[in-house]
């Protein structure tokens, strides 16, 4: 009896530990299978030898309920943000000539703080290309006045 | 008829009332609303949306009023059906807009263009106090929608709110129309902590005339930049422009007149009771609020720091020098931050009218506020 029980709960260790690492980067779902390319502590890069749609597919699902997670649908890439405080930032999915490849990537402050930087510059830009519109056309209609008055 | 029967019929009766359902959250709101009723009658602090936000506040926050809630059949009942068609398909914010349009005259800012970039360096607080929002515990919409409360635009507050979390809506909206009226106290410290007297003391040269023809062109102009630049704010912004062009063009007295008066307060009235409509007890007691009065208030400061570094950095670089008490009208709160640049600047020099000068950066604060808000919400979509 021991010599059936001992294996079956040494193998069940074994895969609830192997499931668990592969379901799991940093709290984001990580598809099982595949070959892991690069293993550090804020990144996480997987290939995989399924078709692209499929591990889209697998992403979709694991995100169904999921409200503040955005799918950004790029040429042969989705890019999947969280836009919850999680400690996982964001998973790009790429359609790759070996495979499919997908790279997770831990959440930090370098992006949130460069997000907003960028942003805050995008407001001057806004505001910079109404300026020149406004000054071109107060100097164009200014002219125009001057020569009108100039003809009278 | 028997005792029971009048007793079950008097029970009846004194359930109906919503008397046994009082609680002592409900209580608290009440007295919330009564200060928002008092600060708009008495002390007179934007009382044209206080008034029915503390109003709103008040009636909703009664045991089994039906006014937020809907029907046996699911109807909504009445300040639900304001909210639902209002706020929630975000009616109001933009028919505000066009009621403002037919009400700015943006001369002031075609004659002086430069300080647009004013507009935009006030944007600062935004941005910064999105941080402090996360580190408070905020979801990133939230963020984003608790940080715009610094640009002290009430109907951009709401339209991004509404988009982003609805469910912060009643806070937002009103840390943000608080601080507009307490622009005077917030501002003036923090214009003369900045600035040295010299600076106080700059004179700025008298604005050019502006013709009609560049005033009809403005808003045409502006309309085609902001589409193209920052779509996600065109509803507000379409609006803006509509309701300049209507006035500016001269030749639809009538519709102007409506959009500036009638139509303006009636949404007002919608707006401002639905606002308070949305403060039920149970969401609005808790830490939240606090966190977003607490924060919206750090957005302000900032936005009007940053409108004053802002004219300090350009006045490196230009022969004709900027007076930098106008920055802080680089927020929106129109005419209310003008106001206080020309206040100030009266203190330091009685002969110095900053007002005229103010208007430019007070209304590129608009235009700024509501970019800040489309880049926001560009963010997330």
């Amino acid at each position: 009896m021991r010599i059936v029980v001992m294996p079956i709960i040494l193998a069940c260790i074994v895969f609830s530990w192997a499931d668990s690492w592969g379901k799991d980067f940093l709290g984001a779902p990580v598809m099982p299978g595949g070959k892991t390319i690069s293993s550090q502590e804020s990144r996480l890069e997987k290939m995989y030898d399924i078709g692209y749609q499929d591990v889209l597919k697998y992403y979709q699902d694991a995100f169904k309920d999921q409200e503040n997670v955005k799918f950004w649908d790029r040429k042969k890439e989705t890019y999947i943000e969280d836009h919850n405080s999680r400690d996982w930032h964001s998973i790009t999915i790429t359609d790759h000539p070996e495979g499919t490849r997908v790279v997770l990537i831990e959440d930090s402050w370098t992006w949130i703080i460069s997000m907003l930087f960028f942003r805050f510059m995008a407001v001057f830009a806004v505001l910079l290309a109404l300026y020149i519109a406004m000054s071109l056309s107060g100097m164009v209609l200014s002219r125009f006045a001057a020569n009108a008055a100039e003809k009278k | 008829m028997t005792v029971n029967e009048i007793l079950n019929m008097f029970y009846g009766i004194i359930y109906s009332t919503g008397i046994f359902s009082i609680g002592w959250k409900m209580a608290v709101m009440w007295a919330i609303g009564s200060t928002f009723i008092y600060l708009a009658i008495v002390k007179q602090f934007e009382p044209l949306l206080l008034l029915p936000i503390g109003f709103g506040i008040f009636i909703v926050n009664f045991p089994l009023v039906p006014l937020m809630g809907f029907t046996p059949e699911g109807r909504p009942e009445l300040l639900q059906v304001f909210y639902r068609y209002g706020l929630e398909w975000e009616i109001i914010p933009c028919v505000i807009f066009l009621g403002l349009g037919a009400m700015t005259d943006f001369g002031a800012l075609i004659a002086n263009p430069k300080v647009l970039l004013i507009g935009a360096g006030a944007q600062l607080g935004v941005f910064v106090t999105f941080v402090g929002t996360i580190l408070a515990g905020f979801t990133l919409k939230e963020a984003a929608s608790v940080s715009i409360i610094g640009g002290a635009d009430g109907p951009t507050t709401i339209y991004l709110t509404q988009h982003l979390a609805p469910q912060l809506l009643g806070a937002n909206a009103l840390a943000a129309y608080s601080y507009m009226a307490m622009v005077p106290l917030i501002q003036p410290p923090i214009m003369r902590l900045l600035t040295t007297a010299k600076e106080r003391k700059i004179r700025m040269k008298q604005l050019r005339p502006v013709s009609q023809t560049e005033k009809i062109i403005y808003p045409i102009v502006t309309a085609g930049i902001i589409a193209i630049l920052v779509p996600a704010v065109m509803p507000l912004m379409g609006m803006f422009m509509l309701g300049n062009l209507m006035k500016e063009s001269g030749v639809v007295g009538r519709l102007t007149e409506t959009a500036q008066g009638s139509l303006m307060n009636i949404v007002t009235i919608f707006l401002g009771l639905s606002v308070g409509a949305t403060m039920n007890a149970e969401k609005f007691l808790s830490a939240k609020p606090l966190f977003i009065f607490g924060l919206g208030l750090i957005s302000f400061a900032i936005c009007t720091i940053g409108g004053i570094v802002t004219v300090k950095v350009m006045n490196l670089f230009l022969k004709d020098k900027i007076n930098p008490l106008i920055g802080s009208a680089g927020v929106s709160a129109v005419p209310m931050a003008a106001r206080v640049s020309q206040m100030v600047g009266m203190k330091y020099d009685k002969t110095n009218y900053l007002l005229m000068h103010a208007i430019g950066p007070n209304l590129a604060g608009v235009i700024g506020s509501a970019a800040a808000a489309g880049m926001l919400i560009a963010m997330f979509s």
